[in-house]
């Protein structure tokens, strides 16, 4: 891990320094002030979500052009995975975790740009998310079967003795749920950028002192490529295992397996 | 040896966690393809619990990882 080199220059080794959250350039010292980088991503993530569904249903008929096929596709994957899982029972819920996909895979998109910030690499937005979804769950748990559903932590088919153990196992597992659900989307995105800045700062910044270091940076371009791919192939997988994990949750909430 | 190397040898070791990620990942990508190799037409209906089997075990890698990054920035 790179030192700090002090607060007031910035060492171009810095591998946190892409993670701050600074308000938007121009507008430190205004009332604006509140408007971070982060801030702008997650708008710009949702106008681009808006716009992007607007323009593709602008002309929508009932013999689908381009675009409504792929907006067609998008909700074909939301009903696909919510049928999966929930059933038809939980069709109600497929708006819901189709927002949360198209949100955290869009944020996760924009944030593979240069010069741009992921707004998924603080555990701050995340953890908000999961504890929303987690309190989502109880709730949905509670009010369609009552204080019954609280039977999920006594499995069925546990030997009598060993049910007390069980039972502490389950509840302790279950208040996991937002910590693993929040710490993986934040994990693997910020393990992944900070990867990504490590091979690109030795690809650009290696090269021409020596014959050496010129070839490494050669030799390290290709890789830094096909780790981009890699993170966009993350991008994708977060944001679904993100909203499959989601509906799972969601699942025992609607058909609690006692 | 000065505490602060001893935070950066704990951090290390802390990681040591992704031995038993790792070995559950392949336990579960290689049996999924032993299965879709044996019947292709059940692909489908195995995918979408591969990615809820891959998730869970991954969070055990990331625990350890949240305890390196603790050490490491936290503690």
């Amino acid at each position: 891990m790179a030192e700090k080199t002090g607060d007031g220059e910035k060492s171009a080794f810095d591998l946190m320094h892409q993670f701050d959250i600074t308000p938007l350039a121009g507008l430190e010292n205004t009332p604006l002030a509140f408007v971070t980088n982060s801030a702008f991503f997650m708008i710009l993530t949702v106008a681009v979500i808006a716009v992007l569904m607007v323009v593709l249903t602008l002309s929508a008929k009932v013999v689908p052009g381009r675009g409504q096929t792929i907006s067609e596709m998008i909700f074909d994957f939301g009903f696909g995975m919510v049928d999966d899982i929930l059933g038809k029972k939980g069709r109600s819920f497929v708006t819901f975790l189709l927002s949360i996909f198209l949100f955290v895979f869009v944020a996760n998109i924009l944030g593979m740009m240069p010069y741009s910030f992921t707004v998924f690499s603080h555990i701050s937005l995340t953890a908000f998310m999961a504890v929303v979804i987690f309190v989502m769950v109880i709730y949905v748990g509670v009010s369609r079967h009552g204080l019954k559903w609280f039977g999920i932590f006594a499995p069925a088919g546990v030997p009598g003795w060993l049910l007390p153990l069980i039972v502490v196992i389950e509840i302790i597992s279950f208040f996991m749920r937002p910590l693993t659900h929040s710490l993986r989307l934040f994990a693997n995105l910020t393990a992944g950028h900070i990867v990504l800045k490590v091979i690109g700062t030795f690809a650009a910044g290696a090269g021409a002192t020596s014959l050496l270091t010129i070839l490494g940076g050669l030799f390290l371009t290709p890789v830094l490529f096909a780790l981009s791919a890699l993170e966009y192939l993350v991008a994708y997988l977060q944001a679904y295992i993100f909203t499959l994990l989601a509906a799972v949750y969601l699942a025992e909430a609607i058909e609690p397996h006692h | 040896m000065t505490p602060e190397m001893f935070k950066y040898i704990g951090a290390g070791l802390a990681t040591f966690g992704f031995v038993g990620s790792g070995i559950g990942l392949g336990t579960i990508f290689g049996n999924y393809f032993l299965a879709v190799s044996r019947n292709p037409a059940s692909a489908p209906k195995f995918q979408t619990w591969l990615f809820v089997g891959f998730a869970l075990v991954e969070a055990f890698g990331i625990f350890a990882l949240l305890i390196a990054l603790m050490i490491m920035f936290v503690i």
